[in-house]
Formats: structure tokens, C-alpha cells, sequence
């Protein structure tokens, strides 16, 4: 069967009269008046506290983490003097060196694209799902909505210690229901051994992100329009026919941007897994930013606590940039 | 200040142009007794009733002494767990000095995380901080409390004799032999029992009191929980629970000086002592924590999993552990019936013995930070005031944390209220090393995960602790 694209008319330009027509015709004028002028220094004067803002609270200290990311372990230990010439000529490439004989943080990498991928495949899936269910008509749809909202509404340290009580081993209601269920007869100890630990963080995790993710999917869904499932029925097409060739072609941009945002995410996840296993048990379920923030702040290794830090924002831009790519691709 | 002689410096001290701490440091610097240093000092007191802390041999003229300026208000940042007790210090200080304390509290997950930012950042909103022992090694080895020496010497160390440890109490607040933090509570893991499950195993409930005394009752426990563990009406009961989760090695710890060894050897390599836990009574201490859990099966295997105090007491204090090894103020949640099915039915002794009892330091501190906003003389005040014999008296009658004098832990007043203190006294008198250094939480970090290879029997005994201490002289190599 082909698969069915939809490809409307844009909300607001139902011609698409004003979109760009590329060439000589499509581009700005080559000067602009003075009433444009004054629109550009209003817009300027507007931008610029925020661009205060960002600059003091975010842009300082990424350079100041940069060039910490480069000190010896005994560098001074205030950071205000980082900039002072004698310490500017210690600065080496040592931390970043050390990073690759670092068997905690190569066991973090490997967690954590672990971590990822799962996390990413199950939120989607079960999302799918759930989004597939709530872009159906029945009664108390606009309860349900609401209702699954819950999880992402919880702050992600609270659901990590609210997982915790699920998973105690004593006292715990994930032991409690299977023992009632006569599934279990002894308890199981969820965060006593690493790969079942990083399997309650991974379950945590997602419980947390199907709402986010139902909702983008359920957007995307209910663009496609009602004609072209009716049609595909009259085709002859069964339900799995019409998802595999009419749902998931039509949302698979929403799907690729979801899961781009939803592994950079993933990627810098810690507050659950924090709550949970603090990386316990022999770093199960230590991932890269966890092992980032305990060396800069359990073990006061600022230097190369930073170092790691730009090695994960290194890696997280190669998704980014990955994700560009393969839309230009999807899209082209 | 190269040059002054001790007039100069009193003329100083007098006009205002040095503190207190800066005169005490060059005084003691160029000679002038301690006694005499002690008594200018008191003399510059802001308030007259304030009280010497050493008896002034040559007490100056009243006329003669114009006060320093001291601040008016003091940022004393406090753990929540303890808040109550010191803000309740607070009235007197304010009294006393005509400072007004502003309380501030933190939980102790995020203490350090609050206290390390601030430092590293150059800056610090409080004057006086909460500390534990690791915490102090770490900020004193980079520059960031007061060095209080001086002072502790000329006060708290005066009454030495009547310090639970005696001197050795600030053993762990000390950084390469000098003093960075007064401690405010005292205390370390004991044991506990269930005198009513003891009794119905047939056991006499009263008979682990005498165990720190006994060499080699630890047999006799590990007799005891496994007597205690069995299950009845569709409940698991266990002789034993402990938290080996994130807190392992303070139980391998205990374990190790019991069976008369060392987890470091704070003689060598100072401040960071020599890795020495593979030895002989490492490997004995560690084979007693893989025989509980694997062989005798008498401890609950969710202790794995346990990382704090209140993850492993609900089964005690739900009736269905026989012995926990914790902290002593778990007695009083004990007695609550609101928290406790066991009310009347906990004791408590200091724990059993291998070759001897031991436990861990458990001490709590509070320091100057080297940024403090008003200055460290007012801080020092509020130092000397809360730990003073008053105001520790004061803590002994009003909350479950534990006095630093021996002769208030042992007050039956104080006792009345805190029955738990002469135990906790006794309980310090044997081996309690923390092994506080610098790099504590790095090692501590590899010692778990090789302990925890051990119990999950994935390696023996010895070649986990000596993979610990393989790893821990790499990780040290590489910081330097």
C-alpha cells in the first residue's frame, strides 16, 4: 500500500501565499527604512536585560567551567582566582586525557547509552499507545487527559523518591503486590543488585515521560486528518495497515524531534537516579552526568568534574547535530 | 605585624586595629604567656557579663579597656535535625554578647553540596557551619575554616579530663595537627535488641549488655540472630538488619578495629593515612559480613539496599528485627508510640566484641568559615558559647543529642531525659576511628564497591579489600 502523506494548507495561509518563493523575489529588500530601523532598536532594547540575564547567569560561567575544565587537581580552590595569570599557566589537557582511563566514567558512557536507548524505545512505544487511545472518541476523554498529566507534573526528585518507597525492599508496595499476586515469595531486592537497579531507574524514568511524550504525539495525531483513515478503510486497509502506513508517516517528524528531545534529556538525567540508587549499586547505574556531579562535588575534583561536563555536552551536540541531519534527510 | 612587640599588639588590640584571633595568633607568636593572653582578651569582652574562659592572672583595669567592636548580628548556619537545640542557645548568646544569632538551617543531604559551592565560589553567607568530620578535612585542607587551635587550647581543651574521648575528640577536626571545628554532639553507632523477641526465642534480653565485654561474643550474637530469624503467621522476622547499602565501610569500620585492626594506618602519609584494611582482621571483619548474609542467613538481605537510619528501622521498630547496630538517638523513636511497636521493649548496650568492642565516630562540629561576613571573633564567641558546660547541659535536658562532657552524659538529671547518654560515653571508649581524612568520600566510595563485590560473593574476602587498596593508592596517585 503507498503510504499517504498529508501535506495541507498552512494554519494562517491557506494558499501558502506568503511563504517564500526563493530566487530575487523571495529575498529581504538590500536596505531598510528608518521606521524599520527604530522597530529593530525597539526590539534590541527589549532583548537586551535578557540577554543580561543569560549572559551573567549562563554564558560566565560556561566559559569560567571551560577554562576550569583545563586546571590541575591542586589548582586554588577558589574560583575567582581562576583567571589569575599563574594559575592560566598550569592549565593542561590532562583532565580530558584522564577521562578515557577512567573506568567509572566508561562504565557511565556505557550506562548511559544504555539508558538512553531503553528509556527512549519504551516512552515512545508505550506513549504511542496511550496517545493512539486518548485521540479516540469516548466519554471522559478530557478526564483522562488530564489525568495522565500527573507524572510529568511531579517534580523528577519527587518521583525518584517516591519510586524509592515503591522499590523498598521491606516495606515496599512493588514486593507487597507481587507477593499478593503470588508472584514472589521472597522479596526482591530492586536497587540491591546493578542491572535490576538500573531497570527500576529506567521504569521510573519513563513513568515520568509518557505524559510529556503522549502529548506531543497526540498533537501530532490529530493533524492527520479523519478522510484519509476512511478512505484507507474503504481500501480495504485493517488497523495495523492504517498505523504502519497512514499514522506513523504522518507523525514521524513529531516521533524524530520527540526523540531528539527526549535523548538529550535522557542524556543529562539525574534526579531520579540520584533519589533512587545515588549510581549504586558498583555503578549499575552510574551515567554520565551523575559521575559528572560527584566528581566535582563528592570529590571536590572541580577540574575535572568540568572536563566531563563538556565531554557530555560534546556528546549530547552530536545527537543534536545527528537529529538535523537526518530532518534535512526525512524532510528533503 | 613583623616587628610588634607585645605592647604594640595590646595597644592594637585595644584601638580596635586587630582582632581578637589576630592578636591571640601573634601574641602566642612573640611569647606572652597563655594565661596572660587570656586575660587581655577577656577584657575586651563587649559585655561584663561575659565570662573569662581561663582565670586572668593580671585582670587590667576596668577604665583601661575600651571594647572592640564586634558585630551586632552572626549567620550561624545549622543542621535541621538539631536546629531546635542550638537556636535554643540562641537567647542566652544574644544576651551574653549583644549579638543577635540569625538561624539558618539545612538538611544534611544538602549541606554539603550548599556549604562546598559557596566556598569554591569564593564566598560564604554564614559564619559558623554545621560540619562532619569528612567535611572539615575536606575544607580545611583547602583554605576554607578558621584555624581555631588557639583557641581551643586556651578553652575546651583546659577541661580536657572531662571530654568524652578526653583529647582525642578533636582527633577528626583536626587537619595536619592543628584544630578547624568544635564539636557539638557527640555519638556512635550501639547496639540495640528487641527484648520481647528475645524472650520469646528463649533468650535472656538482658545478657548482650555484658557482650562489649566479653571477647569473641560476636559468636555468641551471630548465635543469637540466627535464633531470632524464622518466620511466623506469614512474617519473615530477622535477628539482624544494618544499613549496607552507602554506609558499608562505617560498618566494616567497626568491624575491623573490633577484630583489632586498622581500615588505615593515620600514622603514615599524613593527613591521609596508609590503606591497611586487606590485613588479617580486614579479611577476618569482611568474612563475618559475607558469613551473616550467605551462611547464616540471619540478616536481612534487604540490609544491602538500606543507605540511611530510617530505611532499615521500621522492621526493627515493627517488631521484627532482633538487633540493629545505629544510632543512639533511635532509642527514643523507640519509646515513641507513634513511631514504635517495641515502646518498653528496646535496650541498648555498646556493641558486641571480637577482641574488643568498637564503633565509629559519630561526632558532629561546627566551624568558622574563612569567609565569614562578620568577621571570626564574633563567631568564635558563638563557638565557645554553644559548646560551653551550660549550654551543653542545656542540650542534655532538652533534646536526645548527646552532651560533650563525660560528667553531663553521666548527670542523672540529664540521664532522666537522655538515658541513653552513660551507654554512649561507655560506647566511646572504645575504638572509634572514622578514618577522617581529605579524600574520605573517594575512598570510601571504592571501599564500598569492593565490600559490596565481597558480600555479593563476586570476589573473596581478600582480593576485594585488596583491590580497595590497589585502587585507592592508584586514585591518590592520580590526584597529585
Amino acid at each position: 500500500m503507498r503510504r499517504l502523506r498529508f501535506s495541507g494548507p498552512t494554519w494562517g495561509d491557506p494558499e501558502g501565499a506568503n511563504r517564500p518563493k526563493g530566487g530575487a523575489a523571495g529575498r529581504l529588500p538590500p536596505s531598510i527604512g528608518p521606521l524599520e530601523r527604530r522597530k529593530r532598536r525597539l526590539a534590541y532594547t527589549f532583548i537586551f536585560p535578557a540577554l543580561l540575564v543569560i549572559t551573567a547567569l549562563y554564558l560566565v560561567p560556561t566559559l569560567v567551567t571551560f577554562v576550569v575544565s583545563f586546571e590541575p587537581a591542586k589548582m586554588d580552590p577558589n574560583i575567582v582566582k581562576v583567571f589569575d595569570p599563574a594559575n592560566l599557566r598550569q592549565l593542561s589537557l590532562d583532565n580530558y586525557l584522564r577521562s578515557f582511563q577512567d573506568p567509572v566514567w566508561r562504565k557511565a558512557v556505557g550506562n548511559t547509552i544504555w539508558y538512553v536507548i531503553v528509556v527512549v524505545v519504551l516512552s515512545i512505544s508505550f506513549s504511542m499507545v496511550t496517545a493512539l487511545v486518548l485521540n479516540q472518541s469516548f466519554k471522559g476523554r478530557g478526564f483522562l487527559r488530564a489525568l495522565i498529566l500527573i507524572p510529568w507534573a511531579v517534580p523528577p526528585i519527587v518521583n525518584g523518591t517516591t519510586w524509592g518507597l515503591v522499590y523498598h525492599a521491606d516495606i515496599g508496595t512493588m514486593n507487597g503486590l507481587l507477593r499478593s499476586l503470588g508472584i514472589i515469595h521472597q522479596d526482591l531486592l530492586w536497587l540491591g543488585h546493578p542491572r535490576l537497579a538500573l531497570l527500576a531507574v529506567i521504569t521510573a524514568t519513563v513513568w515520568r515521560l509518557i505524559p510529556l511524550v503522549t502529548l506531543l504525539i497526540l498533537a501530532g495525531l490529530q493533524t492527520i486528518p479523519q478522510e484519509i483513515y476512511e478512505s484507507a478503510k474503504v481500501d480495504g486497509a485493517n488497523a495495523v495497515q492504517r498505523f504502519w502506513h497512514i499514522t506513523v508517516p504522518n507523525v514521524r517528524m513529531v516521533l524524530l524531534t520527540t526523540a531528539t528531545l527526549l535523548t538529550v534529556f535522557v542524556t543529562k538525567a539525574f534526579d531520579e537516579i540520584w533519589a533512587l540508587t545515588e549510581g549504586g549499586p558498583s555503578y549499575g547505574t552510574t551515567v554520565m552526568n551523575l559521575w559528572t556531579y560527584r566528581q566535582a562535588f563528592d570529590f571536590l575534583r572541580f577540574g575535572y568534574g568540568a572536563a566531563l561536563a563538556y565531554i557530555l555536552m560534546f556528546l549530547t551536540g552530536i545527537v543534536v547535530v545527528a537529529n538535523f541531519i537526518i530532518r534535512r534527510r526525512v524532510e528533503g | 605585624m613583623k616587628g610588634k612587640t607585645i605592647d604594640h599588639l595590646v595597644a592594637d588590640l585595644y584601638a580596635g586595629r586587630i582582632s581578637r584571633r589576630t592578636f591571640f595568633k601573634y601574641a602566642l607568636a612573640t611569647g606572652l604567656s597563655a594565661s596572660s593572653i587570656a586575660a587581655i582578651l577577656t577584657s575586651c569582652r563587649p559585655s561584663p557579663t561575659a565570662a573569662p574562659t581561663v582565670a586572668p592572672t593580671q585582670p587590667p583595669a576596668p577604665t583601661a579597656t575600651p571594647e572592640i567592636k564586634l558585630p551586632d548580628t552572626l549567620n550561624v548556619l545549622l543542621f535541621s535535625h538539631d536546629a531546635d537545640i542550638q537556636q535554643a542557645k540562641g537567647p542566652a548568646f544574644e544576651a551574653k554578647y549583644k549579638i543577635k544569632p540569625t538561624f539558618e538551617t539545612v538538611v544534611a543531604d544538602d549541606h554539603r553540596d550548599k556549604i562546598i559551592s559557596a566556598h569554591r565560589a569564593g564566598a560564604s553567607s554564614w559564619d559558623t557551619l554545621p560540619l562532619w568530620a569528612t567535611v572539615v578535612q575536606e575544607m580545611a585542607e583547602r583554605g576554607w575554616l578558621v584555624d581555631l587551635t588557639d583557641y581551643v587550647e586556651q578553652t575546651l581543651l583546659k577541661k580536657a579530663d572531662d571530654l568524652v574521648s578526653g583529647k582525642a575528640l578533636f582527633q577528626a577536626a583536626a587537619f595536619k595537627g592543628r584544630i578547624y571545628a568544635v564539636p557539638d554532639k557527640v555519638g556512635g553507632p550501639i547496639l540495640m535488641w528487641n527484648t520481647e523477641l528475645l524472650q520469646k526465642r528463649g533468650l535472656d534480653p538482658e545478657k548482650p549488655k555484658e557482650w562489649h565485654k566479653t571477647k569473641y561474643s560476636i559468636n555468641e550474637f551471630v548465635e543469637w540472630a540466627k535464633e531470632c530469624t524464622f518466620e511466623e503467621g506469614g512474617v519473615q522476622y530477622w535477628g539482624f538488619a544494618d544499613q549496607w547499602g552507602e554506609q558499608v565501610a562505617g560498618t566494616f569500620h567497626q568491624l575491623i578495629q573490633m577484630y583489632g585492626g586498622d581500615s588505615f594506618d593515620m600514622t603514615k602519609n599524613e593527613p591521609y593515612g596508609e590503606p591497611i584494611m586487606n590485613s588479617e582482621q580486614g579479611v577476618a571483619a569482611l568474612q563475618w559480613m559475607v558469613d551473616l548474609l550467605h551462611t547464616h542467613k540471619c540478616i536481612d538481605p534487604a540490609s544491602l539496599t538500606y543507605d540511611w537510619v530510617f530505611d532499615f528501622t521500621p522492621g526493627y521498630l515493627g517488631g521484627r528485627v532482633a538487633f540493629i547496630i545505629t544510632w543512639p538517638f533511635v532509642t527514643h523513636v523507640a519509646q515513641d508510640p507513634e513511631q514504635s511497636a517495641i515502646v518498653d521493649k528496646n535496650a541498648f548496650a555498646p556493641n558486641f566484641a571480637a577482641e574488643t568492642s568498637a564503633t565509629v565516630e559519630g561526632t558532629e562540629y561546627q566551624a568558622i568559615s574563612s569567609y565569614a561576613p562578620h568577621g571570626p571573633d564574633a563567631a568564635w564567641l558563638w563557638l565557645e558559647h554553644m559548646s560551653s558546660y551550660d549550654m551543653m547541659k542545656l542540650q542534655g535536658l532538652q533534646s536526645g543529642w548527646a552532651p560533650i562532657y563525660k560528667s553531663l552524659l553521666n548527670d542523672p538529671e540529664i540521664t532522666k531525659a537522655m538515658f541513653e547518654g552513660p551507654v554512649i560515653a561507655q560506647s566511646l571508649e572504645y575504638p572509634h576511628q572514622g578514618y577522617f581524612t581529605p579524600d574520605s568520600t573517594q575512598w570510601d566510595e571504592i571501599l564500598r564497591g569492593e565490600i559490596h563485590a565481597a558480600l555479593r560473593q563476586e570476589k573473596k574476602p581478600k582480593e576485594a579489600l585488596d583491590a580497595a587498596v590497589e585502587q585507592i593508592k592508584a586514585m591518590r596517585a592520580s590526584s597529585q
